[in-house]
């Protein structure tokens, strides 16, 4: 059983996984300001911290104007106006709804409202019943490509990758396979200490490697995780180049599903390069299989974010049985976890 | 002379309270959480896993509720009936879904962190799974319904299970309407066995 190779298919699957999916390098070019779908608007104004749906994008003196897409379409259509006339309140054109826009800054109110906590449904004895509509979506302008490219590596993962991944859990204990799995979760330190001081975190790059010396000595080269043992060690949160990007307010870009690799924005793409360019891993793995050439050899040295290959796999193979539409399952759970990664 | 007194014992009785029913969906989470941990590492085989820890779910998951917001506003144009159908259906995928992440004889740790209360009627309780070696933010959205709180949603490293669902159905919803969200989901149910 080449262990190596099946890890690294494994790793191949990062981004399709809850813990944060497959990778890539790439053409740097496209669509790097690709914007986020846009939704229908609607307004609503956050009134002593309370979001209020209105029918005319006007407000009171201590009220703040929002627009809003979280009430049902049907609605929004109905309120908002083709062109509304804006007094003072000067409603900014309803295009891009995925934030707040603040008009006016009324002292002692709260600037942005959770949508996802605020009841915001009328006509319905569910207050949050549309509560999941406005997740950021990505730009998705080559879909038809992206489906044909997910259709050939789900084919992979599930008739190769899959089988593979079997076999090692039945070759190795679990025991084993996590002593694995720590071994090369220590090894990509580099890439979280360079990024964490990239994205100016003195303090978790310390821990970082506070957390890497003791796993590498007391943990025999990190196959046990002794930092678990240690709560300020053990949450030290997991970063990337991606995130870093992220952090400088570099865009998205549209969504890629790459060949063997899986999905990826732009920019994850690119601050993919970054991590394989970071990695110890990339660096031993370029020399051992130079025979397997190009996304193969990539996924090989993959950082993990969270989690280990083989239980992304599993992960994988859960979301896309269980799934009512596999690309949708897939691309949103990329989405969400890379904002999750992006956000700590 | 009485009020001055019967004051702060009334405010310190009613902040008890309230400190108790803040708890109340903790406990409650806890004690399902724990049940399935301890069938998952004692169960023989995966049949037997499964067959134990659905009770446990259907008794803490609100499926009525995970569903009508998979499918967003649109659940209003459902009949009784295909709500009914839609229920069961997805009731059906979630079990599947969640069940296949254990495996018999392994059981997570899990660590609770905060509890939020974002609005009234709501919390989100975040933990942390410690599961072969892995660490997993795990954040259970849960709701008061009617004195019974039930988890409404779950956050594993970011992705919710329900927004998830959502974003799969929108299309298909706005397509075909709710017969085609029914047989969206009945495939789905037989793909996945």
């Amino acid at each position: 059983m080449n262990t190596q190779t099946t890890t690294g298919l494994h790793l191949s699957h990062r981004l399709l996984s809850v813990g944060g999916l497959a990778v890539a390098v790439s053409s740097v070019a496209l669509l790097l300001a690709g914007p986020l779908e846009a939704d229908e608007p609607t307004f609503s104004v956050v009134k002593h911290e309370q979001i209020i749906p209105i029918s005319k994008p006007t407000k009171k003196s201590d009220e703040t104007l929002y627009l809003s897409s979280s009430l049902p379409i049907e609605r929004a259509q109905k309120q908002a106006p083709k062109k509304a006339k804006l007094d003072a309140t000067k409603v900014v054109s309803p295009t891009i709804s995925t934030a707040p826009i603040t008009v006016t800054k009324p002292a002692g109110h709260a600037k942005v409202a959770k949508s996802s906590t605020q009841p915001t449904a009328e006509g319905s004895d569910d207050p949050w019943e549309n509560e999941y509509k406005n997740r950021a979506r990505i730009a998705d302008p080559i879909q038809p490509v992206n489906r044909g490219v997910f259709w050939f590596n789900h084919q992979l993962y599930h008739y190769g990758f899959n089988p593979l991944n079997k076999a090692y859990k039945f070759v190795f204990p679990t025991p084993v396979r996590t002593g694995i799995a720590n071994a090369v979760n220590n090894i990509e330190y580099p890439v979280r200490f360079v990024n964490n001081l990239l994205q100016w975190k003195p303090k978790q790059a310390g821990l970082e490697t506070e957390k890497f010396l003791l796993n590498s000595t007391v943990g025999v080269g990190g196959l046990i995780k002794v930092s678990n043992k240690y709560p300020s060690l053990a949450e030290v949160k997991s970063t990337d180049t991606s995130a870093t990007f992220a952090k400088w307010g570099i865009p998205a870009g549209c969504y890629i599903v790459w060949p063997v690799i899986g999905p990826k924005s732009v920019r994850d793409t690119v601050g993919f390069a970054g991590d394989v360019a970071l990695n110890p891993a990339s660096w031993f793995t370029y020399g051992i299989v130079g025979g397997i050439t190009g996304p193969a050899t990539i996924a090989l040295s993959a950082p993990q974010t969270v989690g280990n290959t083989s239980d992304k796999i599993d992960t994988y193979e859960t979301m896309t049985k269980t799934s009512i539409d596999k690309y949708g399952a897939v691309k949103s759970a990329y989405e969400q976890n890379r904002k999750k990664v992006e956000s700590q | 002379m009485i009020t001055r007194f019967l004051i702060p014992l009334l405010a310190l009785t009613l902040s008890g309270s309230l400190r108790a029913a803040d708890s109340a969906p903790e406990t409650r989470l806890k004690a399902s959480v724990n049940q399935v941990v301890t069938i998952a590492k004692e169960a023989k085989d995966r049949t037997a896993l499964i067959t134990a820890v659905k009770p446990v779910l259907a008794n803490i998951l609100n499926f009525e509720t995970m569903t009508r917001r998979a499918v967003g506003p649109g659940w209003r144009q459902f009949t009784p009936d295909q709500q009914k159908e839609a229920v069961h259906l997805f009731t059906t995928l979630i079990l599947r879904t969640y069940t296949a992440k254990f495996t018999p004889g392994e059981s997570p740790s899990v660590e609770y962190k905060t509890c939020a209360t974002p609005s009234p009627g709501r919390v989100e309780i975040s933990t942390t799974s410690l599961y072969r070696g892995n660490r997993y933010d795990v954040v259970y959205r849960m709701e008061d319904q009617t004195g019974n709180w039930t988890i409404s949603d779950v956050v594993i490293e970011g992705v919710s299970l329900v927004a998830n669902y959502r974003s799969q159905l929108d299309e298909t919803f706005a397509q075909q309407g709710a017969a085609g969200v029914i047989k969206s989901l009945q495939r789905s149910v037989a793909d996945s066995k």
